[in-house]
């Protein structure tokens, strides 16, 4: 009984969708903290372009990122349907605004390719894979890479250059 | 399985700080090797040690303690003499050991081959000195004192004296060992008070003794005089002279005691106040945060409550809010202390990194360590180790000379290296300082002009503190030549940014021939700030009120502009004025102009007039990170939450000044 349950987990990916403009997108459960309507944002000035602001969650100050922006796509009215998804990547919180979360879906594995050079859009660094929904594809997303911006490699410097 | 994970971050929290005694400890024993006391100490961490681990079932560190405890007991039982290579051994061990105790942490699990090699050398270290053991019954008298003498000898230190223990050994063929012994016994009367002997004086009277004995002795006159007089004095084999240290009294001070052994003075280590069952609990630090943090919280909801009320003054309601902040600043005083560790905890680990560097580099070096029970916030103490360590390194491998070149210059031969901390108002200073060769401004200008880092003009005009600012420049270095310990051009200006990152500030004092001065100072308080909190156009933003000096109406104030720069003038002082709308790139244009202040705020360079649109108020603000991400920004210090529950970014004043944004051209 155990070790179905496990195989099942092993060939599935559960993934949080939402959307951004007509396309749906998919990030790893795993990473994903939780999701949050909108709150207020507060502007950091001087801070990298994609950086929105940063927000209260629970005392914890965290910063915000417009996906929109990110993916250098034009800019949206927020609506009542807008949400941040709060992910973990490493030991870094960060939100994401999107336009709406769908749902969650379990997707086996064999639905998932890699990356092709789809006219997605957007940077393929940031994807992960194209997943299948029968007739919608879903875009699965590398938060690493969207996350991997010239500021974190230089702390990772600083870091070295400490320990020298 | 499930009990053993459950006290294994316990075992590994535990044994690291065995470690880190036993690695001082055994650096203070090499220095006095016939200290038989710290033959006990050593073999007393190894074995329990060995038993937590025996517990844990973790074999490799059982087996390796086990086979350190062996040796010891050769040691103990004379037949290995503690020298040289020895200790070598044993620091090496201790490494090994630190290395299982941390690759638990990470999960790992070692072989039993990575130790093997040790543990041979263990065992055949044993054996192969067992044969050239010192000789039969020099064994240390061991003391011990009823509560009669341990009185005197507190009260003797409380009013200045210090409680010296000398062992003395007879020469073999001494004839008249009684009329020795008084004549010994009278010289040192003369220093100060013996107010024990073993065996008895009576017994020594008798000749009941073989021929060796111990006194103790109170007096002010100090080691050397103990010694002058010790030396004077014939048919003495040898002595030892220990200056006991305290022991542990029930107000155990937080003092470490393995760090006061490392301070180079001889003073022998009674490690006894962590043993002796204190009434302590261990808090995970994480707690201590989300205390901390639960703190700040109530800060915040206080404030908003005053904010709220504060339409409805009645004495009744202003009375309980009065209540409620004492209880709040009391509560925020007490977890703030909680959270204090002594800086011997990072000042620990540098008597045995300086030795191992010392012998590495080939150089004498002595560390004189003071202050090390001066507190300040765990969090900030983790932080300083990285930039401490980078310091002395630096100190170490650049500024002390060689023996050959300390000789020639004319200096003791030893390098000194003083790592010292104090409280200086709100703040700690944490000063590394040697008495090495200098730094050369005439060589830093050079360097610094070859890197294309100044021009030519701009060296000319240089004073002696901009240049010595140089060293902390992202890049810079002068290091002629490469070497595994430091000097690879990169690191103080790291050093700078992680201190800066503290709300510290770090400076540099030297003289060319004499030495440098490396002098950090940290804020004791870190989390809770007051602040000016301003508006600007929608946003607010808030101002550290210690860098405020004073507000203006912008109307009372005229702008003028000196070479195409807006400035104002306030008693004859020409302040630049900075338009704070324009440089945080606020939207839209400040209405009603009439209504605009300038704050006046101190920066570590000069005062500047920051045009604001309006001033909230003075608030008590808990300064949070504002993560990872974004702490590259210098311009922010952090942020903060208000009673409204929405952020407000705080300004570091210092760096407004980066880029161009003081005093807008005029156009």
């Amino acid at each position: 009984m155990a070790k179905e349950v496990q195989s099942q987990f092993q060939e599935e990916q559960q993934l949080v969708v939402f959307r951004l403009g007509s396309e749906e997108y998919g990030v790893d459960i795993l990473q994903v903290q939780e999701i949050k309507r909108m709150l207020d944002i507060t502007r950091v000035p001087k801070a990298p372009g994609f950086i929105e602001g940063v927000i209260n969650l629970r005392g914890q100050i965290i910063p915000v990122l417009d996906l929109r922006r990110r993916f250098g796509f034009p800019a949206a009215e927020r609506t009542p349907d807008s949400r941040i998804i709060v992910v973990n990547i490493g030991d870094l919180v960060i939100g994401l605004i999107v336009d709406t979360v769908l749902e969650v879906i379990s997707l086996p594995k064999e639905a998932i390719s890699p990356a092709p050079a789809l006219v997605t859009g957007i940077n393929n660094d940031f994807l992960a894979g194209i997943g299948d929904l029968g007739e919608r594809l879903l875009i699965i997303l590398n938060l690493e890479k969207i996350l991997a911006v010239d500021e974190l490699g230089d702390l990772q410097e600083f870091g070295q250059q400490l320990e020298e | 399985m499930l009990d053993k994970s459950q006290y294994l971050q316990q075992f590994v929290e535990e044994t690291r700080e065995y470690l880190e005694n036993l690695n001082n400890i055994l650096l203070q024993w090499e220095r006095q090797p016939e200290d038989k006391g710290m033959v006990q100490e050593v073999f007393r961490i190894a074995h329990t040690i060995k038993g937590m681990a025996a517990t844990m079932e973790l074999e490799e560190i059982t087996i390796l303690s086990h086979h350190l405890e062996n040796l010891l007991d050769h040691v103990r039982q004379g037949k290995i003499k503690a020298e040289g290579s020895f200790f070598d051994l044993l620091l090496a061990s201790v490494d090994a050991l630190a290395s299982l105790v941390q690759g638990l942490e990470r999960g790992s699990t070692p072989g039993k081959e990575e130790i093997a090699p040790l543990l041979a050398r263990l065992q055949g270290f044993g054996s192969g000195q067992a044969r050239s053991s010192g000789k039969e019954g020099e064994q240390a008298l061991s003391l011990s004192f009823n509560e009669y003498e341990k009185k005197v000898m507190a009260r003797a230190r409380e009013e200045g004296f210090e409680v010296f223990q000398i062992n003395v050994w007879l020469q073999p063929d001494c004839l008249l060992k009684r009329a020795r012994v008084y004549v010994i016994l009278r010289s040192l009367e003369q220093l100060g008070e013996i107010i024990k002997t073993v065996p008895t004086v009576e017994d020594l009277e008798e000749e009941k003794f073989t021929d060796h004995f111990t006194v103790v002795l109170i007096c002010r006159a100090g080691e050397e005089a103990i010694r002058k007089t010790m030396e004077g004095l014939a048919e003495i084999e040898r002595y030892e002279l220990l200056a006991l240290a305290e022991p542990a009294a029930p107000a155990a001070s937080s003092r470490s005691p393995a760090a006061e052994g490392s301070s180079g003075t001889k003073k022998k280590t009674k490690d006894k106040d962590r043993m002796s069952a204190r009434q302590t609990v261990r808090v995970g630090i994480d707690r201590l945060d989300q205390l901390m943090n639960l703190v700040g919280e109530l800060v915040i909801t206080k404030t908003r409550l005053e904010q709220l009320l504060a339409l409805h003054t009645g004495s009744e309601i202003e009375e309980a809010l009065k209540g409620l902040g004492r209880i709040s600043s009391t509560l925020q005083d007490v977890v703030m202390q909680a959270r204090m560790v002594p800086v011997a905890q990072v000042f620990n680990r540098f008597p045995r990194m300086i030795r191992d560097m010392a012998k590495e580099l080939g150089k004498e070096i002595n560390l004189v360590i003071s202050g090390e029970e001066t507190e300040l916030d765990r969090r900030v103490i983790d932080e300083l180790a990285d930039p401490l360590v980078h310091i002395i390194r630096n100190a170490v491998d650049h500024g002390l000379e060689d023996t050959a070149a300390r000789v020639a210059a004319g200096k003791p031969p030893q390098g000194r290296l003083d790592l010292l901390a104090y409280y200086e108002g709100n703040s700690v200073v944490i000063e590394v300082k040697d008495d090495g060769r200098g730094i050369s401004l005439e060589k830093l200008k050079e360097a610094a002009l070859k890197g294309g880092f100044i021009t030519p003009a701009e060296a000319e005009t240089m004073g002696e503190e901009e240049t010595l600012n140089l060293i902390f420049a992202p890049g810079f270095s002068t290091a002629s030549q490469v070497s595994s310990i430091s000097g690879r051009g990169v690191g103080l200006d790291a050093v700078r940014a992680k201190i800066e990152s503290l709300n510290g500030t770090i400076d540099v004092e030297t003289e060319l021939g004499v030495g440098t001065v490396f002098r950090i100072k940290i804020p004791l308080t870190l989390a809770i700030i007051q602040a000016l909190l301003i508006n600007l156009g929608p946003e607010v933003y808030a101002l550290p009120l210690e860098r405020v000096e004073e507000i203006r109406r912008a109307e009372e104030v005229a702008i003028k502009s000196i070479q195409g720069k807006e400035v104002i003038t306030i008693r004859g002082e020409v302040i630049p004025l900075v338009h704070l709308r324009e440089i945080l790139e606020v939207a839209g244009e400040a209405e009603g102009r009439g209504e605009d202040f300038l704050v006046i705020v101190q920066t570590e360079q000069q005062r500047l007039a920051l045009l604001v649109d309006d001033l909230v108020g003075q608030k008590e603000i808990v300064i949070k990170p504002l993560g990872r991400l974004l702490t590259r920004i210098s311009l922010w210090a952090g942020a903060t939450i208000l009673g409204d529950g929405k952020v407000a970014l705080i300004l570091d004043t210092d760096y407004l000044l980066s880029g161009s944004n003081v005093g807008r051209e005029v156009s």
